[in-house]
């Protein structure tokens, strides 16, 4: 014998009659066929919202009139009662989750939400607000409505914010992660709430924990038990989605990283090779340049003021060149073992300042030192010394005429910095990204190893070198990490 | 029966400044020196009140406040702050009291106080 449905029972014993045919299609999906034998002349059909109801039945008498009426809207409740455990709800729940699993963004995913909330026989109107926890407000995301089965979208939502300042039912919802109606006709907005929300709004949190992420709002005339359940469950998804996007994303950001991390390492293996092997014909070229040097030198002072002597004077100034090339290569490739020591920033920029000044004696150009008296710096004096003549050095080759140097010093919670503003108008971006390499100069002397010499010393102290430019020129930043306790 | 204060913080020294100080006006006091251990005691010992740190290893005092009125809504927390400025952030709506440790310890007192006579 076919199972009897329960909404067929009730209806049998409700208004004595023996149903015949019952036919339930709801939105175009078949979801109850029943048949029993006996007449089927009598009958009625209902359409309502997306169902469509066919009935025969047997009685001695006609249902009509008030008592049919009655008969119509207990079956519409019925079915409405159970709306989301019918087969048709489910679907549309597992089709929401397949868009969660294709979405690309949390844009792309959240009108569907909106557009499977406000379905016949769901919502009249549903809307995402997300939390904004730095200004401490809901905004307006999306907003849909329907209206003769055709739903509209309000761009003016995204300008609609409610600011959460105090505790009230909405902040409830969040901070418990509950569903619930709410009253939102005293919420403050900046917009007035009821152009959105009119009357009790069932209300869901999205996000779990300390951190909420927003409110789902979905309204219609009438809350039944499913449908709060139904708005927990798209709130749970719709946390899901957006965890999900995010998770994807950082994912893809990650591989990324690990994609430019792999190429680097393959070239610093590169660059470390090359620098093992200049290291290496560094060395070997410094014993020959020694003789070179010296044997130079002993025919120039024996050939004296000739035209010889001129020769044996220029190898001895190239072999110089050559030597402190060799020297800086040397220096570059070793692994540094840092001593560091206290010492008065002050002092020691004042000591390399004046060192160079020599240099700069008729060419009218200034230093500004702006350092506090007590500012010590915890750093291996003589390689932190190579690094200020060098950038200072630098500096004042850069500062035009007439022009000043500035060094200043600053001090952060977990670094000092102490950065060398020249006012030679800075340099070009091309240049900016190269001048750490290696062996890159715009000098005609110079090694190019100065300044990858200077990044190297700093790094080795725990620290950094970076170059930028500003309006009148470059800034050089030499950076220290402010050491532990003194002892 | 005497009222019941849980101090969480993980600073001994502070732990030890609020028991004397809770202490010395009459009610008992518990301790717990992080976030869980914190929700233990709250589980165990049901307090009439929770003075909670927010900067702790591990569960920071804004979880523990949202666990613990997870547990009981209507439990009151006062939120210890060291900052002359708390950052406002949406947890800290639901704490009862904010409590900068370094505001006079009558103040802290008082308001301990009002909220346990409002339960009375």
């Amino acid at each position: 014998m076919e199972h009897k449905p329960k909404l067929i029972e009730l209806t049998e014993n409700l208004v004595d009659i023996k149903i015949t045919g019952f036919v339930l299609v709801r939105e175009g999906k078949l979801l109850v066929s029943y048949s029993a034998e006996g007449l089927t002349d009598k009958g009625f059909e209902i359409k309502y919202e997306g169902i469509d109801l066919k009935l025969t039945y047997e009685s001695e008498h006609e249902i009509s009139g008030k008592k049919a009426e009655a008969l119509k809207e207990f079956i519409i409740a019925f079915i409405n009662s159970r709306a989301n455990i019918y087969p048709g709800d489910l679907t549309s729940s597992i089709n929401i989750i397949d868009i969660v699993t294709t979405s690309k963004s949390v844009d792309q995913f959240l009108p569907e939400i909106v557009k499977a909330l406000t379905k016949p026989d769901r919502f009249d109107y549903a809307a995402v607000l997300l939390f904004n926890e730095a200004l401490m407000e809901l905004r307006g995301v999306i907003y849909a409505y329907r209206s003769n089965e055709k739903k509209v979208f309000k761009n003016s939502f995204m300008t609609f914010k409610i600011p959460m300042y105090e505790k009230d039912d909405l902040s409830d919802i969040m901070f418990f992660n509950r569903t619930k109606v709410v009253d939102l006709s005293k919420v403050e907005s900046n917009v007035p709430i009821t152009d959105y929300f009119d009357g009790p709004v069932l209300a869901t949190c999205i996000g779990r924990g300390i951190k909420p992420i927003g409110v789902i709002l979905a309204g219609k005339k009438n809350y039944c038990k499913n449908d709060i359940e139904l708005l927990d469950l798209y709130g749970s998804i719709t946390f899901l989605a957006i965890e999900y996007i995010k998770v994807l994303k950082d994912f893809d950001l990650s591989s990324q990283k690990l994609k430019n991390l792999k190429e680097e390492i393959v070239y610093t293996n590169a660059l470390t090779k090359m620098g093992r092997l200049s290291a290496t014909v560094a060395h070997e070229l410094k014993n020959p340049l020694v003789a070179i040097g010296g044997f130079a030198r002993k025919l120039s002072e024996r050939t004296g003021n000739d035209q010889l002597g001129g020769y044996a004077k220029m190898i001895v100034s190239e072999v110089v060149k050559l030597e402190s090339i060799v020297t800086d290569i040397l220096e570059y490739s070793k692994k540094m073992v840092m001593s560091p020591e206290y010492i008065n920033a002050r002092t020691l920029v004042e000591e390399v300042v004046h060192l160079l000044e020599e240099k700069i004696e008729h060419s009218g150009k200034k230093t500004q030192i702006n350092i506090y008296d007590e500012f010590d710096i915890y750093v291996d004096i003589n390689r932190f010394r190579q690094v200020l003549i060098n950038i200072i050095d630098n500096g004042l080759q850069a500062t035009p005429e007439y022009g000043t140097l500035y060094i200043n010093a600053d001090a952060s919670i977990d670094s000092v910095i102490i950065s060398i503003a020249d006012t030679g108008g800075g340099i070009s971006q091309e240049n900016l990204e190269k001048i750490f390499e290696p062996f890159y100069t715009t000098k005609a002397k110079g090694t190019g190893l100065g300044l990858p010499l200077s990044k190297k010393i700093m790094n080795a102290h725990g620290g950094d070198l970076v170059a930028c430019n500003y309006e009148k020129g470059a800034v050089f930043s030499i950076i220290l990490p402010v050491p532990g306790e003194r002892k | 029966m005497s009222y019941k204060v849980l101090i969480i913080d993980d600073d001994p020294a502070i732990r030890n400044y609020y028991t004397e100080l809770v202490e010395s006006s009459g009610y008992a006091t518990l301790t717990a020196e992080d976030g869980e251990s914190g929700i233990e005691k709250y589980k165990e010992e049901k307090p009439d009140l929770v003075l909670l740190d927010i900067n702790m290893p591990g569960k920071n005092g804004l979880e523990t406040l949202k666990e613990i009125k997870d547990i009981d809504e209507n439990q009151k927390v006062f939120l210890l702050t060291s900052e002359v400025q708390h950052k406002r952030n949406f947890i800290s709506l639901y704490a009862d009291e904010f409590i900068p440790k370094a505001k006079k310890p009558e103040i802290l007192l008082s308001r301990i106080k009002l909220h346990i006579e409002e339960m009375k």
